[in-house]
Order: C-alpha cells, then sequence, then structure tokens
C-alpha cells in the first residue's frame, strides 16, 4: 500500500527544508479521514538547530485549527536531516509519540537531490511506507522527479 | 602510567608536524593509531567497560549489543573477547566486506541490519535489543565515560608530553567533532588546570552529527558534547579533508585516515590567527587502512572527491 | 458548566479512550487535579513530579498557549475550551 504525496506536498517539504537550511526544518501533515495528504503546514523549529527540531506549539494549535475547519486530522509531521540521510535517527524514534501518523524525512545528504521517504515509529520501531509522488509542475524541474520510493526486498538478511 | 592502563590504553606519541606547519607555530599532533585496534575508540571503549565494571554492570551472562560498525565497534569487540563478555554488532548489511571481517577477526558476532535503514537502523534496532532481550547497550553518545576517558587520559597525556619539551599547556587544542567526546574530555581536562587553551571543533559536513539526544520521559538528555567547552567551530568539507589526508602523507610522511586530514586543515586555519611562538596540537584519530578501498588515496582530488561523496567518511 | 478537556491521541489509552472530558475548576490546574482523580495515569502524564507542566505538554486555554498567561494558574470559566497538544520533535 503506498501513500500518495500530491505535487503541492512534496514541493511545500522540499521548499521548507531548503529554507531553513542547514537548521532542521519541520511541519505537519494533515488529511481526510481515508488517510489521503491534502495539506503540508511548513512551521517554525522553535530550536533552530541543525541537529534538533521542536515544533512551535502556537503553530501546531493554528494547523490543528485550519486542519479542523477543513473537517481533517493532523496525520503526519515532516522534517529534514540538513546533513544525513532519510532515515529517523535515534531521537526521532524516541520521540515519536503517534503510533498512526506518517513521519516523513526529507535528507540532504546530497544537498541537490534530496531523498523522500515516510515512516510509522510504534514502539521504538520503524517500519518503512512506500511513497509515491504524484507528477506534477515543479520548482525543481532539471531534477529528475522520484516516481516512487521502494522498500528493500523482504528476502534481505535482518533481525 | 595510564588511568586506562588495564585495557591497554598507553599514551600514544606527540609528533611534530614540521612541513605542514605555518611559520612560527609549533604544531602538534597526537598519533592514536598506536592504540591496541588502531583509533582513537579504543579510549573510549576503555572507558566505557571500566565504568560498567565499577557500576557492577558486567555480571555473568550479560551481552553487550553494539550498533556501531566503525571504531567504537571494533574496539569494544577487542576488550569484549579479551573479558570472555559476548559481544554482538549491528552492521547494515550494505558495509564493505573489509569492516565485517574486521570486527569478526575481534571476535565480534555480526548481525545484519536492511542497508536501507543506514546506521540509523542499526541504532534503533540495538535499542530495541537492549529494552527487550536484556542486553546492555553502552551509548557512547551518552554515555559520560567517553569524555571522561578523555579527560583522564588524552589531556593528561598532552600535559605530561608537551611538559617533557619545556612547554606549557597549548594555546590550542583542535579535534573533530563525532560524539564530541574527545572535545569535552580534553576541554575539561585543560579547564581543570584553569589553562587558556582554546578548544577548536572540526566538523564534517555530512555524518551522524548528534547532539542533544532527548528523551520523553528525561525531557533533555544531557550530551556527551558538552558545547561551552568550545572556543570555535571550523568546518571542513569533504574536498578539504582528503586533500590534507594526502598532504599527511606527502609532506609529513602520515598515513592517516580522513578525519585526520580534516583535524589538521583545522588547525592550521585556526593557527593563522595565532601570534608566533603559539603551540597547537590536534589528535590524527586513525591511520589510512581502512580507508584504501574508498578510493580517497587514489587519481586527482576531484575524483577522490566524487567517489567520496555521499559517503560518511568520518 | 465545567470546563471541556480535548484529549490528543496519544493520550486517549489512559483516558479510557475518551477524546474529550468534562471536569471542573477554577483553574487549570484545578481541572487537570479533578481529571488526575479520575483517571490516575492520564493525570501522572499531565503533571510532572514536581507538579508543573512536563516539558513536552502544551496546554491551550481558548487558542492560547498557557506558558504565555499564568501556566497551571490560568482561570478557567464556563465551558472553556482547553487542548492538550504533546509536542511534535525529534532530531
Amino acid at each position: 500500500m503506498t501513500v500518495l504525496i500530491p505535487a503541492q506536498v512534496r514541493e511545500a517539504m522540499l521548499a521548507n527544508a531548503y529554507a531553513c537550511h542547514p537548521e532542521e526544518s519541520c511541519g505537519l501533515l494533515a488529511g481526510p479521514e481515508d488517510g489521503s495528504i491534502r495539506m503540508a503546514y511548513p512551521l517554525t523549529n522553535v530550536l533552530h538547530s541543525h541537529t534538533n527540531y521542536t515544533i512551535d506549539p502556537t503553530e501546531h494549535f493554528r494547523s490543528l485549527k485550519h486542519a479542523d475547519r477543513e473537517g481533517w486530522d493532523l496525520i503526519g509531521v515532516f522534517h529534514s536531516h540538513p546533513h544525513t540521510q532519510a532515515y529517523p535517527s535515534v531521537t526521532d524514534v524516541r520521540l515519536a509519540v503517534e503510533p498512526d501518523w506518517l513521519y516523513v524525512l526529507v535528507g540532504m545528504e546530497r544537498f541537490d537531490d534530496p531523498a523522500i521517504r515516510g515512516f510509522r515509529i510504534r514502539d521504538g520501531e520503524v517500519i518503512e511506507e512506500t511513497l509515491s509522488f504524484e507528477p506534477g509542475p515543479s520548482t525543481l524541474a532539471p531534477y529528475p522527479l522520484p516516481t516512487e520510493t521502494v522498500p528493500p526486498p523482504p528476502d534481505r538478511r535482518s533481525i | 602510567m595510564s588511568a586506562l592502563a588495564d585495557y591497554g590504553i598507553e599514551p600514544t606519541p606527540l609528533v611534530r608536524l614540521e612541513r605542514l606547519a605555518p611559520p612560527g607555530i609549533h604544531l602538534f599532533a597526537k598519533c592514536e593509531w598506536h592504540l591496541p585496534t588502531g583509533s582513537v575508540k579504543d579510549r573510549v571503549a576503555a572507558g566505557m567497560i571500566a565504568a560498567a565494571k565499577a557500576a557492577g554492570q558486567l555480571a555473568p551472562g550479560l551481552r553487550l549489543v553494539e550498533p556501531s560498525s566503525g571504531n567504537t565497534g571494533i574496539a569494544l569487540a577487542r576488550i569484549t573477547r579479551l573479558l570472555g563478555i559476548p559481544l554482538t554488532v549491528l552492521v547494515p548489511d550494505n558495509v564493505s566486506e573489509e569492516r565485517i571481517r574486521l570486527l569478526q577477526a575481534f571476535g565480534a558476532e555480526i548481525e545484519f541490519t536492511p542497508g536501507s535503514e543506514g546506521s540509523n537502523g542499526a541504532v534503533w534496532r540495538a535499542e530495541k535489543l537492549a529494552e527487550e532481550g536484556g542486553f546492555l547497550m553502552l551509548h557512547q553518545y551518552e554515555n559520560a565515560a567517553n569524555p571522561g576517558s578523555h579527560q583522564m587520559t588524552t589531556g593528561p597525556e598532552i600535559s605530561a608530553q608537551l611538559a617533557e619539551l619545556g612547554l606549557g599547556a597549548p594555546d590550542a587544542f583542535v579535534a573533530t567533532l563525532g560524539t564530541g567526546g574527545t572535545l569535552t574530555g580534553v576541554g575539561r581536562h585543560f579547564r581543570g588546570l584553569g589553562s587558556p587553551t582554546a578548544i577548536v571543533a572540526a566538523e564534517p559536513p555530512t555524518g551522524e552529527l548528534i547532539s542533544g539526544l532527548r528523551s520523553l520521559a528525561d525531557g533533555y538528555v544531557p550530551p556527551v558534547f558538552d558545547p561551552s567547552v568550545l572556543d570555535g567551530k571550523i568546518l571542513v568539507r569533504t574536498r578539504t579533508s582528503i586533500d590534507m589526508t594526502r598532504r599527511l602523507m606527502e609532506e609529513e610522511g602520515l598515513f592517516v585516515g580522513p578525519s585526520s586530514g580534516a583535524a589538521v586543515h583545522a588547525a592550521l586555519k585556526f593557527a593563522r590567527r595565532l601570534t608566533p611562538g603559539a603551540v597547537v596540537v590536534t589528535l590524527l584519530p586513525d591511520a589510512g587502512w581502512k580507508y584504501l578501498s574508498t578510493g580517497i588515496f587514489d587519481g586527482t582530488i576531484d575524483e577522490a572527491e566524487a567517489r567520496a561523496l555521499g559517503r560518511t567518511l568520518w | 458548566m465545567p470546563a471541556t478537556v480535548s484529549i490528543p491521541t496519544v493520550l486517549r489509552p489512559h483516558a479510557g479512550g475518551a477524546r474529550r472530558l468534562e471536569a471542573g475548576g477554577a483553574t487549570v490546574g484545578e481541572v487537570f487535579d479533578e481529571i488526575a482523580r479520575l483517571h490516575p495515569r492520564l493525570g501522572q502524564q499531565l503533571l510532572s513530579a514536581e507538579g508543573g507542566l512536563p516539558v513536552f505538554v502544551n496546554v491551550f486555554v481558548d487558542d492560547e498557549d498557557i506558558r504565555y498567561l499564568e501556566g497551571l494558574a490560568t482561570p478557567v470559566g464556563d465551558r472553556t475550551e482547553i487542548t492538550i497538544l504533546p509536542a511534535v520533535a525529534g532530531g
């Protein structure tokens, strides 16, 4: 089951990541009951840190109110790793409190070719979700648009 | 006699970098590959095991789990094997064959984690094992014994070695920033003596920068790295690290890893602000052997940089 | 009429699954004490050991963050809406 990332949501997450670089950027995702993603709210990282983020509580509250008015729930959070991979860090795993949320990481290890991956984080465990990216006009036109992230095949050696 | 001599930690040589030093500056480097497994992490591993022993954690039946497949994992593998403590190292299944063989040679048991999860995947899986499976995880990013080992050994070695040369405390100490243990520990040593030594970090452009690990229950876990100890931070790009690593080989005859190149570059940059006669000490974490397959020593600097892009070299 | 407290998803198991709770009190602190009496585990999450607000819990009274008002002493009137939002953070 793949999660569709609308073009505008992808652009908003990337723009936020670039605008905040080299600090971590962050924001919330909202959508209706069917689980689709309709809105990305780019919000302030009150820590203004390269390695940590905390979403501004007042902005979180306003996003919640806006989502309520649209009949949506807050269904996820996105943030960037300005220098490292698009994968939850130790801190991300420890501070993830919402078992049903989608945790999207924008990894800027390769500054000109950011990676976007999505995960569920439950009981200290990370489960990757396949994301599919809606094609659409992109401000990053020169760079190839990923069509889908593909998690590794299940027969991989792992614990 | 070193505080961690029981674990094989003896003073490492302090060499003078005559050719790279700017005119009038005395530049010295600690050569950490002389430690038992060839890296500065031998100090950290010894310190953490010594602390665990003092805390009574090394009971029979204990098993250790460690997510580092790099220098820390190797250093722990050696000590735990000597002490007869089983160690499982979690390794992403896409690391080089060299790494895996090296860990196995030192006696670690290896379990593979999905390569797509990178080193972060190995860390959360190790934490899960530590929580559920009764393993002990030493958490080098959160363990006070990490900077503690440097405060006990690295710092005092530098002071003693400079004293033998008739020199006092250095004007600056420059080291790479990983866990922040070296800078914090050596910084505290010099602060404790009342020395005005500037503590300067060479910061990598990529890699696992972790400052301020936090947990909900604690609110904020004090990091190993104490930023208040720093007097300067110099960002060093991959290309620059590689370039200086090659210069260390060509001009000083030192075969070192890329983090050493970064440290020396930062040391030279900081030294420009100092007056003639100043003493700068830097730390070279490991030798170049492990990095031969990364290609940083081959071809042109452009080719080497291209090969290195996207990899965590240090 | 008592205040209404909306409970975030992560804390609902401690509130018997409820999305909203009603509780009386003249201040936010009193409302939380009342809630803690009925739902002790929820109370532990809302109040730190020292009796203050835990670092990772944000509380809004009618659209304002109580940290900018009077904290747990912020007065609560009839039908006041209290929203609890856990901090969203990471690294």
